[in-house]
């Protein structure tokens, strides 16, 4: 009888069948799908989309600094918009970065792109990252997150999250307006 | 009678004496000539007069009327499969839209109400002046209940979808102005406006919110924008939200955030696929806003059908939207047409209940169990007959709250917490459950499954392994000992070439930290220690997830190394398992509370379905900093 078996042996805790099977893999035979449902909802957009701040030296006050920003995608990606926005007293450098369009980063699940900023003072300073990435399957996530460049060369990252609220509300004057049929009594 | 009554629209045609006489001696030929008569034309023959309407006026006068659509139904068709029966179509009143009596040149809105349910409104407008009442895709409500939904155009700029009359005088008397936007149909193709599809699917939103009003009287319903288009395609775009090329790629629900926010697309292609009359599909994109608004939902999406063992939060999400579309409508038959014609589709009963492969990882499993809790009277199967107070108290509460990721087992699980007292409708909800080979649920996190196929866990391609049960695992004994739990999974229950949802890839565990501090979190790969007949022994790309009830837990930083330990992430020249793997991440974690972590290989999710992976062990270990 196959047991599943759950412990601490030799300070390791198992979660996974203690008995290590075979290393020849057999063919799992599992039966085609015959439900005729298709793929309808890409559901919350959920898969984890992290970036990467490292700069090359610590942070001066009035003074260049160089670096990269890197985006990692848990799951591949079609392209990626790429959003900077600094804070005041932040400035952002990078030729072209602060809108830009990465395409082709299926194949790696990861980009890399320059950066240079200059801070206005020795004070960390938040920059934040919109991301709106199409995935593969054409369906859009858009993640926003701050990250807190500080005054040494070290890795700022973090796994952006959805964030904010609806929009307002149209305008009359904006509206797509079709033909109605229509019936007038007068009394 | 005052001869000014009952005047006949004005119109003035603007005119230059130069410009007459150009006309009169042939313009300027052709195309590009000046617009000298001002008839917002490029030449000077004046046929297109411009029409100044009277706005301004006296008194009041009433306009009443009512204000309906066509729908369209969306059949199964038994044999020849379902399509869009135009000859069935039937007038339905545009329930709850905001209304407005309007100066025809727009630069006026003399009065806005609201349509009842049953289309009716009433409008009051100065005597004498130029009128056209429209009708805007857009209903709102403040108070208890509230809401905000618009139908927009994703190809124009998100404008709200509006119907409008025939522009005509008020006169000095009340007059009864009756409204219908039809679908457009002339017996074999869409030759006029289809002006009936945004008002189908605004009235089949709002029936089902009105579904979730009889559990929740005073819901409030965040703002949602619904995007729908003649134009909106199958296809995928290269432009950024909201598609204005109206290549949506399928009818979606999404959260986009920021001041986009909660939207929902709908496909509108003739001949392709149209979905504005197809309510249960919208319903079920509109059960995805639920789950985001209300109640939570932990569905990594991907692709899916309803025979594939599917990781359980994408099956209940899958499975919650089908069901809802049945119960929101009280009609289990979910019509998907498409086609020339429309003529053409899909259906299925979410009541019925010959799914292959049934278990906790079935949507149609799913599907179906939420659906027979809910349904009574005729054409009920089972002995359960909860109606939907119940699930909505249970999905956006206790569910919404737990520690767990969002299932079929909390679902149930609190449910029977909710009917404690009540024998026999605990021994009802067992009963549905176990019909679909899910044995009694007593927690949330699902525990009590078996390792083979009777006991709940389809059988094992790697003899002796069991990448599924127990579904979670508790190392809190581990994380506070600093010794290293080894994290084993597969790709075994792929189908069809997909792997990133299904069953076994991803590992599921619970835990607590002794100490309220910054905890490095390392899941390594290197040591493979069980690369259980992958292709490329060695080869690995690990990734883990924390979570604190469903939210993910903020990571200092998170990169992949090799197993040198030089920091490549940047580049991350190791993207696809290309040598062993290790992801860390410094994360700060309290005390007392429980986290859930979920690790994976991504080599087992990548859809690749052939190389790599297969059966991957890693290393995870905690140690406080």
């Amino acid at each position: 009888m196959r047991r599943l078996i759950i412990a601490a042996i030799s300070g390791t805790l198992l979660v996974a069948p203690l008995v290590q099977p075979a290393a020849a893999k057999p063919v799992a035979e599992l039966p085609e799908a015959t439900s005729a449902m298709p793929y309808r909802s890409p559901g919350k957009p959920s898969h984890p989309i992290s970036v990467d701040v490292v700069m090359d030296a610590p942070l001066k006050a009035g003074t260049e600094s160089t670096g990269r920003l890197s985006i990692h995608s848990a799951l591949p990606l079609r392209s990626l918009d790429v959003l900077l926005k600094p804070e005041a007293g932040l400035t952002v450098l990078s030729n072209g970065l602060m809108e830009k369009r990465v395409n082709g980063v299926a194949a790696n699940k990861a980009v890399t792109m320059p950066l240079k900023v200059t801070p206005g003072s020795d004070a960390a300073r938040e920059l934040r990252v919109v991301i709106r990435a199409v995935k593969e399957n054409g369906t859009v996530v858009t993640r926003e997150a701050g990250l807190l460049l500080g005054d040494e060369p070290k890795k700022h990252s973090k796994v952006l999250r959805e964030e904010g609220t609806q929009a307002a509300t149209g305008v009359q004057d904006q509206d797509a307006v079709m033909k109605a049929e229509q019936e007038i009594t007068r009394h | 009678m005052n001869p000014n009554n009952f005047r006949l629209r004005r119109f003035f045609y603007v005119l230059l004496a130069s410009s007459s006489l150009a006309a009169c001696g042939g313009g300027s030929g052709g195309g590009g000539g000046t617009d000298t008569d001002n008839d917002n034309d490029d030449d000077d023959d004046d046929e297109n007069p411009a029409i100044v309407y009277n706005c301004d006026g006296t008194g009041n006068v009433v306009i009443d009327g009512k204000a309906k659509y066509e729908f369209v139904p969306a059949v199964e068709g038994g044999a020849s499969g379902p399509y869009l029966d135009y000859d069935a179509a039937k007038l339905r009143p545009i329930r709850q839209a905001e209304i407005q009596a309007i100066c025809p040149d727009g630069s006026s809105v003399y009065d806005t109400g609201v349509t009842d349910d049953s289309g009716a409104y009433s409008l009051s407008v100065p005597e004498n002046v130029d009128v056209a009442i429209r009708v805007r895709a857009l209903t709102a409500a403040t108070g208890g209940p509230a809401w905000d939904l618009q139908i927009v155009d994703n190809t124009n700029g998100q404008a709200v979808w509006a119907v409008q009359g025939d522009d005509f005088d008020s006169g000095t008397g009340s007059a009864t102005v009756n409204l219908r936007a039809g679908s457009g149909w002339d017996g074999s193709s869409y030759a006029n406006d289809r002006a009936a599809g945004p008002f189908a699917i605004m009235d089949t939103i709002y029936t089902a919110m009105l579904k979730v009003m009889s559990a929740e009287p005073a819901a409030s319903f965040p703002a949602l924008m619904v995007n729908w288009s003649p134009e909106n395609l199958a296809c995928s775009s290269d432009q950024p939200f909201p598609f204005a090329d109206g290549c949506v790629g399928t009818s979606f629900f999404s959260n986009f955030g920021g001041s986009d926010g909660r939207n929902i697309f709908i496909l509108g292609g003739e001949d392709g696929d149209t979905d504005e009359y197809d309510d249960h599909i919208i319903v079920h994109e509109w059960g995805h806003y639920y789950e985001d608004a209300f109640a939570r939902s932990d569905s990594i999406g991907g692709q899916h059908t309803g025979g594939s063992r599917l990781d359980m939060r994408v099956a209940f999400g899958e499975g919650w939207g089908n069901a809802w579309s049945g119960i929101a409508t009280d009609d289990p038959v979910y019509v998907d047409t498409s086609g020339s014609g429309q003529a053409g589709g899909f259906s299925f009963n979410v009541d019925d209940e010959t799914e292959t492969n049934p278990g906790w990882w079935n949507e149609s499993s799913v599907q179906e169990i939420l659906y027979d809790l809910y349904d009574s009277g005729v054409g009920d199967d089972d002995i359960a007959a909860l109606d939907f107070a119940p699930l909505h108290a249970v999905l956006t509460d206790e569910q919404r709250n737990t520690a767990a990721a969002t299932s079929i087992f909390p679902l149930i699980h609190f449910l029977k917490q909710d009917f404690a007292a009540d024998v026999a409708t605990l021994a009802a909800i067992d009963a549905v459950v176990k019909s679909h080979d899910i044995s009694i649920i007593t927690d949330e996190w699902g525990a009590g499954r078996g390792n083979d196929e009777a006991d709940e866990a389809p059988p094992d391609a790697d003899a002796g392994a069991g990448y599924v049960s127990p579904i979670y695992t508790d190392i809190s004994a581990a994380v506070a000992g600093g010794t290293t739990t080894v994290v084993c999974g597969t790709n075994e229950y792929a189908d069809a070439g997909n792997e990133y949802n299904r069953i076994g890839a991803r590992r599921f565990m619970t835990f607590q930290v002794p100490a309220s501090d910054n905890w490095l979190v390392t899941l390594d790969g290197s040591a493979n220690n069980g690369n259980l007949g992958g292709t490329a022994p060695g080869n690995t790309d690990p990734d883990f997830f924390i979570a604190l009830n469903g939210e993910p837990v903020t990571a200092d930083f998170v990169q992949e190394e090799p197993a040198s330990g030089v920091d490549n992430s940047a580049a991350d020249p190791n993207p696809d398992g290309v040598g062993p793997g290790i992801e860390t991440a410094t994360v700060a974690l309290v005390a007392g509370e429980l986290y859930t972590i979920e690790a994976v290989e991504y080599l087992n999710v990548d859809d690749d379905n052939a190389t790599g992976g297969d059966g991957v062990c890693l290393d995870l270990t905690f140690v406080q900093q």
